[in-house]
């Protein structure tokens, strides 16, 4: 089995997306969700129900703290999932922090989701949707590398709204960890050496915890290049966030303007392809016998499309992933009513691993 | 925990060779020396070629992070054969490293003694924790180490209660006492002139460093503070003095014992805080008196006979006094109450508070960071007059203002694990103390900026409240409350927990520390889950 790469990935966007699902066909499928916060984690999950040969495994996310409302929202979202995904769905609880702090999201999804590929499938589909970061990334590559392994395909889903359902605020923890399955040879001390390349995603009033990951680093970052949303539903999203982020940027961190790296908002191959390009201009540069040698770290936050691209350059190029984990959610406003289940209004398809990289050559895009 | 301990070893080792190699020192050329030849691989590649040795290390190094970041653990079977199992001890065998010299700085030969510091040991889990203490308290180890731990990490009760498992389970060969010393480097009660000396010098290196201050010659914030005291308008006084008169009618007092009151007012007092601490010794002399009224007997509760007897209580505790006691006249009031009586004028008249340098090297709880981000406001204001040709003084009422804004503003950009919660905790404790501080009488003379729980329920802290372990945790580690356990007032010991200097002048309230409001554990469960 074959899988995506800069050079062939398939992709679909939107209505396409519906389009590829209703057409979708597999002897023995398994869809692995997440009991999600925001209604939009439901979508595709109420989309394959009507298919046959489908079994479901839905992930909650535990954390040290849970308020009720959030505790509230996240059982009537089982309550639904339940309901419309009929027998054969399990839910697994994965504790995401420990109480003492500990990030164990990854570790403990990756422990579980090992035992499922005992059996044999055709088509593993991952929505991420309701996922935290440092549950999907370790959870993806589990998937995606034991595909590649027992050949079976593996497709991967996202959906987001213009206006979330539900507003929430996070608290994240105070220290930046590695991405389980994505520290690479990141700490190691031959790497001490290496000229790193840093390229934090910026979302909003975060600029804090990109101070957590720049001291995580070290002063030992040669480079950094933010990646900014645009274009953007809302055009000064993008220089909002620089001004945000200016003070470290450009003062503390002695960043440049010229360094910035601009993506499309609601396309992860447009950030997968700008993290690509500038990652293999560095590797030719630095590949030399005398030369340091280059190293990319990415650190996903915030906008999820953009975590999505970082997601698939960090897997084609075997990239370290610095992140800091949220320990906790508060609830800014009323909560949503499951009466009407909102359509999303961003929806991707990611073709990770399958026999259609057999035969295709060239790119084939969204 | 082999893994932990070699992997330990080698990061330290590479440590080593590394910062030599950043001095430019010609790693062919060191010799590791060794208290005893032994036949391991180690340390005959140490002796014969240390570039050898370091690659060595660094595969071990590869192989162990291979185990640790994998995604899914490996099988036993594959951990017994992989490299990650080979030893690497050097901890109890290298007595020092033997360089030819530093570029341009010596040629000479030095014998340098390798030491470990083991940074940040709050990451490690509880139980890792224990073992890794345990493990560097052995006295075969034979280099210096050092394990850092944030303090809060050692008060939280999982790691507390490993500490006290190793106090209470000795070791062969180990003696809690001999072999390991607890060092505070945050926390230790400084003396307060120890530490604005301390903030005096950071300003005068800060100001040298600043063209724009350089240039006219300041060299210090002090420089640019007026030293006026303020004063209440004449409008407020009068109401002042309204309010006292008012009250001396209505509780009769007779002209001798007002006079005998205001006797006690030191003389060299602004007319405003005079005028306010008489007001407090009225309300007092008005409870000790008794009262015309047949059924009216409310100023003769024991609750409020109690209070007088706290407040000399309060005064063994109370720290940082700006007057010398002993130095006063007999019967004059004492300077808490003063202080009191002047936060007391901030709340209902809004007087400056915050003012001057001293204070504001108060305000930091001696911490450095603090008062470089309070200070900070001040010199932020004082720039701007700078560029806009204005007086570069600040007055009092400035002081006062920009220091409470800035305090603020620090409280509501607080984005921590927790903090929402700490925010309600530290919200609900400064409004009892501001109640406090604001009765009549003053009970506690300068008021409180504490709340005190009894300590036999702090000890059931994890099985009373466990979801207050992390915010308590999280509060202190971001300066925002202090604890101050077995606390002994009123013949029974406490747990206080004292506002930090930050929510203490967001609030208006006493940087002199001992003053509490008495409550229990629930109270601050409550506060958290509102």
């Amino acid at each position: 089995m074959r899988s995506f790469s800069f050079d062939q990935c398939i992709a679909h966007s939107n209505k396409d997306v519906d389009e590829f699902v209703t057409g979708f066909e597999g002897e023995n499928i398994l869809f692995v969700g997440a009991v999600g916060l925001d209604q939009a984690s439901l979508y595709f999950a109420k989309q394959f129900s009507s298919k046959p040969n489908v079994s479901f495994k839905f992930l909650i996310e535990r954390r040290s703290y849970e308020l009720p409302d959030v505790t509230h929202v996240g059982e009537s979202h089982k309550a639904y999932l339940t309901e419309n995904t009929g027998a054969d769905c399990e839910f697994y609880e994965i504790e995401v922090i420990t109480p003492d702090g500990a990030t164990t999201g990854g570790r403990n999804v990756t422990n579980e989701a090992k035992l499922w590929f005992k059996q044999e499938y055709t088509d593993v589909l991952i929505d991420i949707t309701g996922m935290s970061r440092g549950v999907f990334f370790p959870l993806v590559r589990l998937v995606y590398e034991s595909g590649l392994k027992k050949g079976f395909n593996v497709h991967l889903f996202a959906s987001c709204g213009d206006s979330p359902t539900i507003k929430l605020i996070s608290e994240s923890s105070d220290r930046a960890h590695w991405m389980h399955g994505f520290q690479g040879v990141a700490e190691a001390d031959s790497s001490s050496d290496f000229l790193k390349l840093w390229v934090p995603q910026l979302s909003s009033n975060s600029a804090h915890l990109a101070s957590i990951m720049h001291s995580a680093i070290g002063p030992a970052v040669a480079e950094i290049c933010p990646l900014v949303p645009f274009p953007s539903a809302d055009p000064k999203h993008g220089d909002e966030l620089l001004w945000h982020y200016s003070e470290y940027l450009f003062e503390r961190w002695e960043g440049s303007l010229l360094n910035i790296m601009y993506a499309h908002e609601s396309d992860p191959l447009d950030a997968f392809n700008s993290i690509h390009r500038m990652h293999a201009a560095r590797e030719l540069i630095f590949n030399g016998k005398d030369s340091r040698r280059a190293l990319t770290i990415l650190s996903p936050s915030g906008w999820r499309v953009g975590s999505l691209g970082m997601l698939l350059a960090a897997i084609e190029l075997d990239l370290p992933v610095l992140y800091v984990e949220t320990i906790g959610y508060n609830v800014d406003g009323e909560l949503p009513s499951l009466a009407e289940l909102k359509k999303p209004s961003c929806l991707w398809h990611i073709w990770l691993v399958g026999d259609v990289y057999e035969n295709n050559t060239g790119n084939t895009g969204a | 925990m082999c893994l932990l301990k070699t992997f330990i070893q080698i990061k330290a080792a590479l440590g080593w060779i590394r910062k030599l190699e950043r001095l430019k020192v010609d790693i062919s050329s060191i010799k590791l020396n060794f208290y005893k030849d032994e036949d391991t691989e180690v340390q005959r590649l140490a002796i014969e070629n240390p570039e050898n040795f370091r690659l060595h290390a660094r595969k071990l190094e590869e192989s162990i992070l291979k185990v640790i970041t994998s995604l899914v653990p490996p099988e036993e079977s594959e951990l017994s054969t992989s490299l990650a199992n080979s030893p690497f001890e050097i901890f109890e065998s290298l007595r020092s490293i033997t360089i030819s010299g530093i570029p341009n700085l010596t040629e000479e030969s030095i014998e340098l003694l390798p030491m470990v510091i083991l940074d940040d040991a709050h990451e490690l889990k509880d139980k890792q924790f224990s073992e890794v203490e345990r493990w560097l308290r052995d006295r075969e180890i034979k280099i210096p180490r050092w394990l850092l731990t944030r303090i809060d990490a050692i008060g939280t009760s999982d790691l507390r209660k490993a500490i006290s498992d190793i106090e209470n389970e000795e070791q062969p060969g180990t003696n809690f006492e001999r072999d390991r010393t607890i060092k505070l480097l945050q926390g230790e009660k400084r003396d307060r002139k120890q530490f604005r000396s301390i903030a005096r010098d950071i300003c005068r290196r800060y100001f040298s460093v600043m063209p724009a201050f350089q240039m006219r010659s300041i060299n210090s914030i002090d420089d640019c503070l007026l030293r006026r005291e303020p004063s209440l308008s004449g409008a407020d006084i009068k109401a002042l003095e309204e309010k006292n008169s008012t009250l001396i009618s209505e509780a009769r007092f007779s002209t001798e014992s007002v006079e005998s009151l205001i006797e006690r007012i030191p003389p060299n007092l602004p007319e405003d805080v005079s005028k306010a601490v008489l007001h407090i010794l009225l309300q007092r002399e008005k409870r000790k008196t008794p009262q015309v009224g047949l059924f009216d007997d409310v100023y003769s509760t024991p609750e409020n006979v109690a209070d007088d007897e706290y407040l000399d209580e309060q005064a063994e505790i109370t720290e940082g006094e700006d007057l010398n006691q002993d130095e006063l006249p007999k019967k004059t009031v004492k300077s808490a109450l003063v202080t009191g009586a002047a936060i007391q004028l901030a709340h209902l008249y809004d007087r400056p508070f915050y003012y001057g340098f001293d204070r504001l090297a108060d305000c930091s709880s001696d911490n450095i960071e603090q008062f470089v981000s309070l200070a900070g406001s001040w010199v932020d204001e004082l720039e701007t007059r700078l560029l806009r040709n204005k007086p570069i003084k600040l007055d009092p009422k400035q002081q006062h203002t920009i220091l409470m804004q800035r305090a603020k503003e620090l409280m509501s950009e607080w984005d921590f694990p927790h903090c929402e919660s700490v925010r309600k905790l530290i919200g609900f404790i400064a409004g009892r103390c501001v109640e406090k501080t604001l009765e009549p009488n003053a009970p506690l003379g300068e008021g409180a900026n504490a709340f005190g729980i009894p300590q036999l329920e702090m000890d059931k802290l994890d099985e009373k409240a466990p979801e207050l372990v992390a915010v308590i945790h999280y509060g202190i580690a971001y300066n925002a409350i202090q604890l101050k356990e077995n606390y002994s007032c009123k013949n029974r010991a406490w747990c206080l927990f004292q506002l930090g200097g930050i929510p203490i002048v967001a609030n208006k309230l006493t940087l002199s520390r001992g003053g509490f409001c008495e409550g229990s554990i629930r109270d601050l469960q409550e506060s958290v889950i509102k």
